[in-house]
């Protein structure tokens, strides 16, 4: 089935059933799986999916429904809820019109081939290499390798019209060290294709990783110093951060502390963060939004100065402003029932400008901190900005060398504030979810131990 | 449908499975969102589809798809079959699940299909008009969430199951603003119910409440930081027993020695006041189920007695490798995610002090209340929650009010502070996911529980 001329006849059906806008989103995945468990291939998946979501807007009232699609009956099923339920809502006071393309949009390709044409063998080949990679010293108790092929479509009566075909390939393994009160380690891969997994380096960093747990001695006291972030644990707090301060649905809803801000200073000149929707390393790159915005290219933060916040359609309307593509029903780990999503408005892809210095020299330069290894859980208060971490592992530095690995401690701080007091920006860009970054260090954080 | 899953079954049979199961899955959600008071989103959402799920010696292979045509089920059932076959785990049979034929329906009061949604739409603007309480709350959000699931399985030891489950969910949430200083606070009421929540619930009292407390909010001072007396409110209790002990017992990560708890049956490892149990038979409880996503039956599993460890959930897997009976803990997020162990509703049971009795015998410390996050670690045994606020108890008086703050420490070592046990226990209500993925509901909670626990105010 043809999902763009689908999806226009879901359009053409729902304003027969007396919609003023309509908005059909298609999506069609094959994605499959291989799992590690206890360094064994332990399950080997092919999950084929399909679904349907109908917004539409009926005498100013707005109605949704999603659905998993095989046959017309359930297209038109969907779209008569979707219209159905507009009837029982109330009239939206800013939300007039969904988006439409001043030319006509068409296919886009932007698929891995790697990705696209992996089997379930070639998934099970790779996750054994990394788990012979690990070594004997440690185990793979958990792991996975997932790709997925997702084609998507978009049609509104606007004229708005596109197809786009697209890849993810994501990894996540665990490992641990044998014997008693074992450390364990993790490791990360995010991308559109397989061509960037390098199964011997990822198997490498999860025995060192684990290694450097096992070792790690409880921190003891209270410390004000320098603090590393990698690209994973840093990702994670900048998407619950600047990734919410940036939506212009939360400055508009008076809950963003960077409401008034733009133009205005928000960190420090080490601060340059940008939106690259066409990285071709990243699961999300594409040349529109899951609305149908074309997205592009944009400074969000330039030296520290705020530059823009982002909106999606209806946002845009509430705000008086322009949607700037961003609006967001993917994810860079997981390709099924997309359609089921409502979007998110954030960067497709936050990009932080790299420095020039390695993570060697970032430590050379650090008298009294750590480089984070692994956070408990790397989150941040969106709306105040503070934040209280279990660091599971990190390395202690002292005048500049590591002198150690360290746990049970907190990581203390406010992630608005840490951006005015960012020391060092590494040159070690990696992609962690929809991030393009690289270590960066943050000055004046406190680390208290549990003793 | 039964007879196609049952086709599936024999297929996959004939392609060399060991074990297998069919199942077919249709979950219907719908939800009404309501932000400052104009109705921002109205929808159904629905989602349906058949997993073929095969075991050859310890290997599974998957296959799912949204077409139930017979002959897609079947293509299907022969890939889930050969995935299994090309997997290298070994394990030990599955025993007989024994055969069984039976039909249930959910048992709620009021069946979300049976009230209009006009009904609803208003019920919720009614909760999010009564947060504006006061020109600094800047945002109010409410939320009606209605989830209706119909499972149907059926698998190669002759079980034939079709049950129904019902969850609804209603949250409000406001955020005051005033000098520059941001807060919010939030409520949440549901589980297993039908609409009876939203009939039962005074919604005005129900934002009103949750208005001025975030008004409250915007006075909260730090919290203080170290090592502290600090007694849990049920969620962050419930928190403790999930996320860290709960997470640890699932005996898949026994199985593999990857959990803190492995071979520590029969060992002291808390406070003789603590009792947790796992219980998938709780009523009304957002968690419970009358069979997990393997069609073995839920049921009450006591992982800690009087302080003393007692055992683990278990899979229709795991119970095979370990020679123990499933627990009914074998559970997927949808027909499209894999089966694991998981917990269904996880608690703490209750001792006899009232909370003031407990608050009393504090000289100085803290009192959470509510929770915002916290995170698993079956490996070391790290307990790290987010609590949304709390009390600052000094001399046995609560003081002042504290902003969120997070409480750390090693499970064991906090279990083994336990001093008091409060007298009454209550569930909280949310979604689990194992690693970073495959949520399932759940529910968690206690008493309120008197420990030493570090903490770290932001």
């Amino acid at each position: 089935m043809d999902l763009e001329r689908i999806s226009k006849k879901s359009v053409h059906k729902v304003l027969e059933e007396g919609a003023k806008e309509v908005e059909s989103y298609l999506v069609r995945v094959r994605s499959l799986t291989a799992y590690i468990d206890d360094d064994r291939v332990k399950n080997l998946e092919e999950k084929l999916d399909q679904g349907i979501s109908v917004r539409v807007l009926l005498n100013g009232k707005m109605g949704q429904s999603s659905s998993t699609f095989h046959t017309t009956r359930d297209l038109e099923e969907c779209g008569a809820k979707a219209v159905a339920l507009a009837k029982l809502s109330r009239p939206d006071p800013y939300f007039k019109r969904f988006p439409g393309f001043s030319q006509p949009a068409g296919f886009v390709d932007v698929r891995q081939e790697d990705a696209a044409s992996a089997t379930t063998g070639y998934l099970k080949e790779k996750v054994e290499e990394i788990v012979r990679a690990a070594g004997e010293e440690v185990k793979v108790p958990r792991g996975l390798l997932r790709v997925a092929l997702v084609e998507r479509a978009l049609a509104n009566s606007n004229g708005a019209t596109f197809r786009e075909l697209g890849t993810m390939a994501y990894a996540h393994f665990t490992s641990m060290t044998k014997g008693p009160e074992p450390g364990e380690g993790c490791d990360c891969y995010y991308s559109s294709g397989l061509s960037g997994l390098d199964t011997q380096a990822m198997g490498d960093r999860l025995r060192q990783k684990a290694r450097n747990a096992q070792g790690a001695e409880h921190f003891k006291g209270k410390m004000t110093g320098s603090v590393i972030l990698p690209p994973d644990e840093l990702a994670e707090m900048l998407l619950a951060s600047v990734g919410y301060s940036l939506d212009g649905e939360n400055a508009l809803r008076h809950r963003s502390p960077w409401a008034e801000l733009v133009n205005k200073e928000v960190g420090n000149e080490l601060v340059n963060l940008r939106d690259q929707p066409w990285d071709p390393r990243s699961a999300l790159s594409g040349r529109y939004d899951d609305e149908g915005t074309p997205t592009r290219e944009k400074p969000l933060v330039e030296r520290g100065v705020l530059r823009t916040l982002l909106y999606d359609s209806y946002h845009a309307q509430m705000g008086k402003a322009a949607a700037t593509g961003n609006y967001i029903r993917r994810d860079p780990s997981d390709a099924l029932n997309l359609y089921r999503r409502g979007g998110a408005t954030m960067p497709v892809n936050l990009a932080w400008k790299p420095g020039t210095q390695s993570v060697e020299d970032m430590i050379s330069d650090v008298k009294e901190g750590v480089i984070v290894e692994k956070l408990a859980a790397p989150d941040v208060n969106s709306v105040t900005g503070g934040f209280a971490l279990e660091v599971r592992c990190a390395k202690l530095i002292r005048d500049g060398s590591v002198v150690g690995h360290v746990d049970q401690c907190l990581l203390v701080g406010n992630f608005y504030q840490a951006l005015k007091r960012v020391g060092a920006v590494g040159n070690d860009v990696a992609v962690h979810r929809n991030c393009i970054i690289p270590s960066v260090r943050f000055d004046g954080l406190e680390i208290v131990g549990s003793e | 449908m039964m007879d196609d899953l049952q086709l599936a079954v024999e297929r996959m049979r004939a392609e060399g499975a060991d074990f297998c199961d069919a199942r077919y899955q249709t979950i219907t959600t719908n939800g009404i969102a309501v932000v400052d008071a104009s109705v921002r989103r109205i929808s159904e959402d629905r989602i349906r589809g058949v997993c073929l799920r095969a075991r050859k010696k310890g290997s599974w292979g998957y296959a799912t798809t949204v077409d139930a045509s017979k002959d897609v089920i079947l293509e299907a059932a022969v890939k889930a079959a050969r995935n299994a076959l090309a997997g290298n785990a070994m394990g030990r049979p599955i025993p007989d699940t024994g055969e069984a034929k039976v039909e249930l329906k959910a048992k709620v009061k009021l069946h979300p299909s049976q009230v209009p949604m006009e009904e609803k739409v208003q019920a919720v603007l009614d909760m999010d008009r009564a947060q504006k309480v006061d020109a600094r709350i800047v945002n109010t959000n409410s939320v009606l969430r209605e989830e209706v699931r119909q499972n149907s399985l059926v698998n190669s030891h002759g079980r034939q199951l079709s049950w129904e489950e019902v969850r609804t969910t209603i949250m409000v949430q406001a955020v005051a603003s005033e000098a520059g200083r941001t807060e919010f606070f939030y409520d949440i009421k549901g589980g297993g119910l039908g609409y009876e929540v939203v009939r039962e619930t005074d919604l005005e009292a129900f934002g009103r409440e949750v208005g001025k407390e975030s008004l409250k909010m915007l006075a909260a001072e730090k919290a203080p930081s170290g090592l502290l007396t600090c007694i849990t409110d049920p969620a962050i209790s419930g928190l403790l027993a999930h996320e860290v002990m709960g997470h640890a017992s699932e005996a898949d990560e026994i199985v593999k020695r990857r959990s803190f708890l492995t071979d520590m049956v029969g060992k002291q490892v808390g406070s003789p006041l603590i009792t947790m149990v796992d219980d998938g038979t709780v009523p009304e409880a957002r968690g419970s189920v009358p069979f997990d996503d393997e069609g073995t039956p839920s049921s009450r599993t006591v992982i800690i007695k009087d302080g003393v460890y007692q055992g683990y959930m278990q899979s229709l897997e795991t119970a095979a490798e370990m020679g123990v009976k499933p627990t009914g803990n074998g559970r997927a997020q949808s027909y499209d995610r894999r089966v694991w162990v998981r917990m269904t509703n996880t608690f703490f049971e209750k001792g006899d002090q009232n909370l003031e009795e407990m608050i009393a015998d504090v000289k100085f410390g803290v009192l959470t209340d509510r929770m915002i996050s916290g995170m698993e670690d079956p490996v070391g045994g790290g307990f790290e929650a987010k609590a949304l606020r709390g009390y600052l108890i000094e001399n046995g008086r609560v003081t002042k009010l504290l902003r969120s703050f997070t409480l750390t420490g090693n499970a064991l070592e906090i279990l083994r502070t336990g001093d008091a046990v409060g007298d009454k226990v209550e569930l909280d209500g949310g979604s689990c996911g194992k690693g970073i993925e495959d949520w399932v509901p759940v529910s968690s909670g206690g008493p309120h529980c008197r420990f030493k626990i570090v903490l770290g105010g932001d």
